[in-house]
């Protein structure tokens, strides 16, 4: 790994869909060692950005180069420092959770004993009964889904952790779980990149953030850059930034009444 | 990073693949059903082998023909149908997600691998084992010419799915084509040597089959070929050509490069059934038999071409749901759809099959009634569980998960379209021996009258494409 490059690289990075174009010129530069917290409105264009990211999605110009290298001259190196919880599903319903997590730990290269000794003390930080484990991943609840997809994605202790709505379906004990488990994640040598609706807990999970807004990254940069101090610091700025108008309630006020 | 295994993940997959067939969801009641539709295939292989041995030991026909050669050439058109009534563009095993760190190529090949493993080749397989063991007694080579014939047809599904499905580059396509003709022209050879006849075989059969067999995988070929779009070409597609039903049909029929191709082909698909009729009736020399019923059956019937139709129609009618807003589940309004773009087609391959029977000398009013009575059932029941679901195409013409006796409206309505077709066809022959078909759909359908469990990832795809060109 090249230490002196950024862990995320963007730079002018376009994607349209047919005639909406959804990223317009994104540059964008991670240093490792930093939680980055993607926000911005539904259809900001998050999940293309993050899918771009992690080479789902091909965009229509632009470079991308994770710590220092190209998907198109590197791409199981990259894929092999990176760990990604997506948005779609990532589980195969048949499986049971274990066999899912073995299956990604095979992929990844793991031994099979060191596999199994982190799939049991990822599981137990995460889940209360061990049974769930044995249990097919399509009767899993959203959460124990979002959870479980959060495990295989850190198994093989990506250099880079790419999360698009990681809190998305979790309860708030389970989200403060996350949290805790990003923040011991979090090293020098790691990055984390994270995209969420949920300001608080980008708030707490994240040292920097970046606003999409208009197609474009509206804001990028430390969070205490962004802030101000008082409570629900993200939020406010986010609406400072975006200077989202009050609509007006009096319409409604008479239809409800 | 170590290289995951090739066999170290297959072995882990299969064993998965096996503990779900015993502790899965409902295996219990699946395993159940799994058991009928197995005694089915024996049962339907023996009778038509005993039919088949009857046929040629009667004394009424006077050339004397090979009955290894004859089942072979049965074979190759049982395997043509049963990989035809594969049709679904769909993924197969998909189980590598694109940013796990792992080779296309490598996780091609394994999943082509797992593939292998699908119910509907080892039912195939079973169907076809034992109408060969009962027509013409068991021998090595009659399983080995088989299994040539399975993996022939297994690996150029396959192959051309896949090809499909993952826009690959066309050597793919040139493997599968490449390996049919190769694999026809082994099967004859060993049979060949085996009965010593290489003149006759050189002379007539070989020859047909190769060209039947290379004129399915061009047309295969073709198809899959112009098939390349990607999912936002598809929905961008949707703004640009589809405006009204009027345009819809003219995209359909006169634009859409695959309809085309295939429209095109129909007759020729026909022609060559056509002509392996004609040279079989000329061979021996007798009244209808079973195999004549085979191929006038193959001829009148419009599945095959339609199952390759609907292929292509797919994508299309998933382009149509979005942009008419056929999500609210407005049956008429599915009804119409299905009605205005079928209906040139129904017409098109009903003249040429009439036509076609008719100059062989087979035509008779009850292969109108067949067909008429075959489609009508197929398409109605088919819009009838679609409305359940958008992937409806997808899923109502799809042996495939039928096969695999997942819980599946469509795939069970498509099931039910097959065995009623048997049915019919046998009624018209008034042979009720073989009433049990029927009698095992009833049963079949008590076990898995459910509907539920579908994979909606595609849809989904195409649905948040939608919404966001909007």
């Amino acid at each position: 790994m090249d230490i002196q490059s950024p862990a995320l690289s963007l730079k002018s990075i376009t994607k349209s869909y047919g005639d909406n174009m959804v990223l317009e010129g994104v540059d964008l530069q991670i240093e490792t060692g930093s939680c980055y917290g993607l926000l911005g409105n539904n259809g900001a264009g998050k999940s293309t950005l993050i899918n771009t990211i992690i080479d789902l999605t091909r965009a229509d110009s632009g470079e991308v180069m994770v710590f220092g290298k190209k998907y198109s001259t590197s791409p199981l190196w990259i894929k092999s420092k990176i760990g990604v919880l997506p948005e779609q599903e990532l589980l195969n319903s048949e499986f049971s959770g274990m066999e899912q997590l073995r299956f990604t730990g095979l992929l990844y290269g793991l031994e099979e004993s060191d596999l199994l000794a982190r799939i049991k003390a990822l599981y137990n930080y995460f889940f209360d009964n061990e049974n769930d484990l044995y249990k097919a991943c399509g009767s899993y609840s959203t959460g124990m889904r979002k959870k479980l997809g959060l495990i295989a994605a850190v198994l093989h202790k990506p250099s880079m952790l790419i999360l698009d709505e990681p809190f998305s379906g979790l309860d708030p004990l389970s989200s403060q779980a996350v949290i805790r488990f990003l923040k011991t994640y979090l090293t020098p040598e790691r990055t984390i990149l994270l995209s969420s609706h949920n300001l608080s807990h980008v708030e707490q999970a994240a040292t920097h953030v970046g606003v999409l807004h208009n197609k474009k990254l509206a804001f990028s940069g430390l969070l205490s850059e962004f802030t101000v101090n008082g409570t629900n610091q993200v939020e406010q700025s986010m609406i400072n930034l975006l200077k989202t108008d009050e609509k007006s309630t009096q319409e409604l006020e008479r239809l409800l009444s | 990073m170590k290289r995951p295994s090739f066999f170290a993940l297959l072995r882990f997959i299969l064993v998965v693949k096996a503990r779900l067939l015993f502790t899965g969801k409902n295996s219990d009641l699946l395993n159940l059903g799994r058991i009928v539709l197995v005694l089915l295939l024996i049962i339907n292989g023996i009778t038509i082998g005993i039919g088949y041995d009857y046929l040629i030991a009667s004394p009424e026909i006077g050339i004397n023909i090979d009955k290894l050669n004859i089942s072979l050439q049965l074979m190759v058109i049982m395997t043509v149908v049963v990989s035809g009534y594969i049709p679904t563009i769909k993924p197969m095993s998909e189980l590598f997600k694109p940013f796990y760190p792992v080779n296309n190529k490598y996780a091609l090949i394994l999943n082509h691998t797992v593939d292998l493993f699908r119910p509907v080749y080892i039912y195939t397989f079973i169907s076809l084992l034992s109408f060969s063991i009962y027509s013409i007694g068991f021998s090595f080579v009659n399983l080995m010419v088989t299994l040539l014939w399975m993996y022939a047809a297994i690996l150029t599904d396959n192959l051309v799915k896949t090809t499909i499905y993952k826009n690959l580059p066309q050597p793919y396509i040139a493997i599968a084509l490449l390996s049919t003709i190769i694999f026809t022209i082994m099967a004859y050879f060993v049979t060949g040597l085996t009965i010593y006849q290489p003149t006759f075989l050189l002379q007539y059969v070989l020859a047909i089959v190769v060209i039947f067999v290379s004129f399915m995988a061009l047309f295969i070929w073709s198809a899959s070929g112009l098939e390349g779009r990607s999912p936002n070409q598809a929905v961008v597609s949707v703004n640009t050509t589809l405006k009204s039903f009027n345009t819809m049909l003219i995209n359909l029929y006169f634009r859409r490069k695959t309809t085309v191709v295939i429209l095109a082909i129909v007759p020729i698909i026909k022609v060559l059934i056509l002509v392996y009729l004609y040279l079989f009736y000329y061979r021996v020399e007798t009244g209808l038999g079973v195999t004549e019923l085979f191929y006038s059956y193959l001829l009148m019937t419009p599945a095959l071409i339609f199952t390759y139709i609907h292929n292509n129609l797919a994508g299309f009618f998933r382009e149509v749901w979005l942009s008419h807003d056929l999500c609210n589940g407005d049956p008429r309004k599915l009804a119409k759809t299905y009605i205005i773009t079928l209906l040139p087609a129904w017409i098109y391959d009903f003249t040429l099959s009439v036509f076609a029977l008719y100059i062989i000398g087979l035509f008779a009013w009850k292969y109108i009634i067949f067909y008429i009575t075959l489609t009508v059932i197929i398409y109605f029941l088919g819009m009838y569980a679609s409305i359940y679901h958008p992937r409806f195409i997808d899923r109502f013409l799809s042996l495939d998960r039928m096969a695999g006796l997942k819980n599946n409206t469509s795939g069970l309505m498509s099931f039910y379209c097959g065995l009623i077709m048997l049915s019919l066809a046998i009624f018209i022959e008034m042979n009720f021996m073989l009433w049990y078909i029927p009698v095992a759909a009833i049963l079949i359908g008590i076990f898995f009258y459910k509907s539920g469990n579908y994979s909606i990832l595609k849809y989904e795809m195409y649905a948040e494409l939608f919404r966001q060109r909007k």
